[in-house]
């Protein structure tokens, strides 16, 4: 059976040994372990959040340097991580990093401190060129912007909106202003001594020397033009210099910078112990989790969980030659988590499977009926041979070169494969290779026309016939769920209820299909009939009736009142009939789908024909073919994946599953780069 | 008057052209838009919910298909074919279906679509749940295609 049968076990063992045994079953990584929620008498459960916050922040702090290593120094990698997969590594080698641990996590806080500081050194610069640029529109000015000027004159240094030039800012002391106190000194344009450093961008930066004993009339018309002071620096030097200073900073930072860079990229031969290091962290943390869950004693332990029958006598005889302890397996209860095994060809869709639920305790794994037909429908939607082959051959490419892919990955890439090849075969069978490429381009560019002929016959010649064809296929993928439903209720001892709600409702509905396949309707629409031997047609109708009757009888057998049974009876015929009439339907999008594909590559091979024949003309249809088939197989790849995934989830477990297991999650090492190989 | 079964036709391919086309226009956008909103949070999800996205958009390529299908069934790119006062009318209707489901189902879709991108940007693995949701409004623009497709290879042999 593709559901694997889960033992319950108990543990217990001397607290001593406690590191070893979780470090045995976390690399074994076979087991999962409960939360213990009520210790027994005598026991405790032990608070280990510090460690594992300990833990899980410096693996963090180590993945992070990963981060600063490999922006300063990128590492040649194959393909990305996912079809990488993590290395394989011994076991000894992980302990010989987590002997080194202290030395590691040094280096990796280095590079941490530095980039950090090379944070800094870049905000300083940051900082250092916005002073320049305001500094530099004062460059010509002689002293500093604090100078006041000396013990006869006195020195005013700022700006004044506008750009102006020297004399007339000048003539802003010649005005003979009449109001105030100002009028009084009249004209101060000969005393004064004013030089423009900067005009420009709507301001004027200038300075204007004046004898000390008029300071106040000068300042005064200053202000009365809305002179403001320039801003004081920090220290009492002229802004060339300032200006140069600043820019020795600058320089003095880069060069930091490029040392501290250097530095970095010294560190990058590390970057794989800082990967062993942050995946030992991660273990350690996941481990301190698991040990929140265990019920302590002073001396003993106890650890409680699953264990698939496969794997438990395995363990049990590990256990017990490394160590001294109790381990008990019993069956499961009806809580224990759920583990499939299947072929690899059904073991593909496990991701699909799983975002609709995991089977659970009393049900069958759906998987391997489930796979083949969403194979079938998948290739009928995508339908086309080139697609297909394309398909195909990618993923099969993808599984032979990495082959240490991550399992959930490997899992789509073989489901995709394998759509694929369905596709493939789906294509040759109503010739499809993009479309009708053949056809164009032995019309366009050698002037006769040649196709390759469909195995069976052309969609667009018989609709009808492929739509029949099509629900046809729905018929069985619906057949195959009732029957996925008896046998569920079969395993689960309930032979009665598997006949009433799984046999009959099918033999009712079958013969009623083969019935109306005979009728007028069907051979309007299809082009062909199948009419039942003579006195096998009354055989089958009587057939039907007796099998409708029987569902009229059984269907409400869980009311008492015989009323109400019979009411609910002909409602379950109402609901049968409605039912299958939507679903079956369902299935014409098969057809949609399928056609949409083969016409949309034609349309696009039409549009690239119309250049005509001719180099320039090959060009240009290699161009439109190569953007328009592209667009095509996109869209269509995943319009078949969604709709493949819409008649698994509603047509088909609409018949049977309803899923609500839980997923087996083993006690393990769940880590980024590597994984660990138990040593002997 | 003559000449009235062939412009119904050609009203209705352009419409079958046109409306799915909006509606997939509007869809693709407002479901652009909250993908956009999502990516500002997490450029990772960028793929995710581009697919999602993209979903919305078919009934335009549908409403595509079905004005093709329609000029190559009336002969439209040789000598367009006669057709009489019914054949046209029978054309145009053949469109319908194709061009009103398409252009309301993309707007509905595209709404699904963007709470599925919501859903995608709070639980980035669920994207197989998420795009089921948005499936399902096109079942049956699938099914107004699938109407549009064989009435208006059809059409053509109503008795004159």
């Amino acid at each position: 059976m593709a559901k694997l049968n889960m033992l319950g076990f108990q543990l217990c063992a001397m607290q001593r040994e406690r590191k070893a045994i979780l470090e045995f079953l976390q690399i074994r990584g076979v087991a999962e372990i409960k939360t213990t929620n009520d210790p027994y008498k005598g026991f405790t459960k032990t608070d280990t959040q510090t460690d594992y916050i300990y833990f899980a922040k410096n693996s963090g702090r180590v993945a992070r340097a990963i981060t600063i290593l490999d922006k300063a120094q990128p590492r040649e990698k194959v393909g990305p991580a996912f079809l990488r997969g993590r290395r394989v590594i011994g076991e000894e080698r992980i302990k010989r990093v987590a002997a080194d641990a202290t030395d590691i996590i040094r280096k990796a806080d280095r590079a941490l401190e530095l980039a950090e500081e090379i944070d800094k050194a870049r905000a300083d610069i940051n900082n250092a060129q916005t002073h320049i640029a305001l500094t530099k529109a004062w460059s010509g000015l002689p002293v500093s912007e604090r100078f006041a000027g000396t013990r006869r004159t006195v020195v005013f240094i700022g700006s004044l909106q506008w750009e102006l030039t020297a004399e007339a800012i000048i003539k802003l002391f010649a005005e003979n202003a009449s109001e105030g106190e100002l009028s009084s000194d009249g004209d101060l344009s000969s005393r004064v001594h004013v030089e423009v450093v900067y005009a420009g961008l709507g301001q004027t930066h200038f300075f204007v020397i004046a004898p000390r004993k008029l300071e106040r009339e000068v300042e005064q018309r200053l202000n009365a033009h809305g002179f403001s002071k320039a801003a004081q620096p920090s220290y009492d030097k002229p802004p060339v210099e300032r200006v140069a200073d600043l820019e020795k900073i600058i320089q003095d930072h880069t060069e930091l910078i490029g040392s501290m860079e250097d530095e970095i990229r010294s560190l990058s031969s590390y970057a794989e112990q800082f990967e062993l290091l942050q995946d030992y962290y991660t273990m350690r943390a996941e481990k301190y989790r698991v040990i929140n869950n265990l019920a302590q004693s002073k001396h003993t332990f106890i650890i409680e969980g699953y264990v698939p029958e496969r794997d438990a006598e395995d363990l049990r005889r590990g256990l017990n030659e490394r160590f001294s302890l109790s381990f008990d397996l019993f069956q499961a209860d009806a809580d224990a988590p759920t583990l499939l095994s299947n072929p690899r060809y059904a073991s593909a869709l496990s991701g699909v499977l799983e975002s609709y639920s995991v089977p659970g305790y009393y049900e069958l794994d759906p998987l391997p009926v489930m796979s083949i037909f969403y194979y079938i429908v998948f290739g009928l939607m995508f339908s086309d041979a080139a697609y297909g082959f394309i398909l195909a051959a990618v993923c099969g490419f993808a599984l032979i070169k990495y082959t240490n892919m991550e399992e959930n990955w490997k899992n789509n890439v073989t489901m995709f494969f394998w759509c694929g090849v369905s596709t493939l075969i789906w294509g040759v069978v109503f010739s499809s290779y993009f479309g009708d490429v053949v056809n164009v381009v032995s019309r366009t560019f050698f002037g006769r026309e040649v196709g390759i002929p469909p195995l069976w016959f052309a969609p667009m010649d018989n609709p009808m016939l492929l739509l029949m064809f099509c629900l046809g296929i729905g018929v069985l993928h619906l057949s195959a769920g009732y029957i996925m439903k008896a046998l569920t209720l079969i395993k689960n001892r309930q032979t009665l209820d598997a006949f009433f709600d799984g046999a009959l409702p099918l033999l009712a509905m079958l013969p009623i299909i083969l019935i109306l396949m005979g009728s007028e309707l069907f051979g309007g629409l299809a082009g062909f009939t199948i009419i039942l031997p003579k006195p096998w047609d009354s055989f089958i109708l009587y057939f039907a009736l007796l099998m409708l009757g029987g569902v009229v009888l059984t269907a409400g057998r869980s009311s008492k009142n015989i009323i109400v049974r019979l009411l609910l009876g002909i409602y379950a015929i109402y609901n049968l009939f409605a039912g299958w009439l939507s679903d079956v339907l369902s299935y014409s999008r098969l057809l949609a789908l399928g056609l949409a594909t083969g016409v949309i590559a034609q349309v696009m091979n039409q549009i690239g024909s119309m250049f005509g024949g001719g180099v320039v003309g090959f060009i240009l249809f290699l161009i439109v073919f190569a953007i328009g088939q592209a667009l095509n197989f996109g869209i269509n790849v995943l319009g078949a994946y969604v709709h493949s995934n819409r008649l698994a989830y509603v047509e088909f477990f609409g018949k049977f599953y309803e899923g609500g297991g839980k997923k087996f999650n083993p006690f393990g090492v769940h880590t980024k780069y590597i994984k660990i190989e138990e040593a002997n | 008057m003559e000449n009235m079964g062939i412009v119904l036709a050609l009203t209705g391919i352009v419409l079958a052209a046109i409306l799915p086309g909006l509606g997939s226009a509007r869809g693709v956008g407002i479901a652009g838009q909250a993908a956009a909103a999502a990516v500002t949070e997490d450029p990772s999800l960028f793929a995710k919910v581009l697919l999602l996205q993209l979903l919305p958009g078919t009934q335009g390529i549908y409403g595509l298909l079905v004005a093709f299908i329609g000029m190559g069934s009336i002969q439209l790119f040789s000598t367009p074919i006669d057709l009489t006062l019914a054949q046209g009318l029978g054309f145009l209707a053949a469109c319908l279906p194709v061009a009103i489901v398409g252009l309301l189902s993309a707007i509905s879709q595209a709404r699904v679509s963007i709470s599925s991108i919501n859903m995608i940007a709070k639980q980035p693995d669920q994207l197989s749940k998420a795009m089921i949701f948005p499936a399902m409004v096109e079942t049956y623009a699938i099914f107004s295609l699938l109407i549009s497709l064989l009435a208006v290879t059809n059409v053509i042999k109503i008795p004159v």
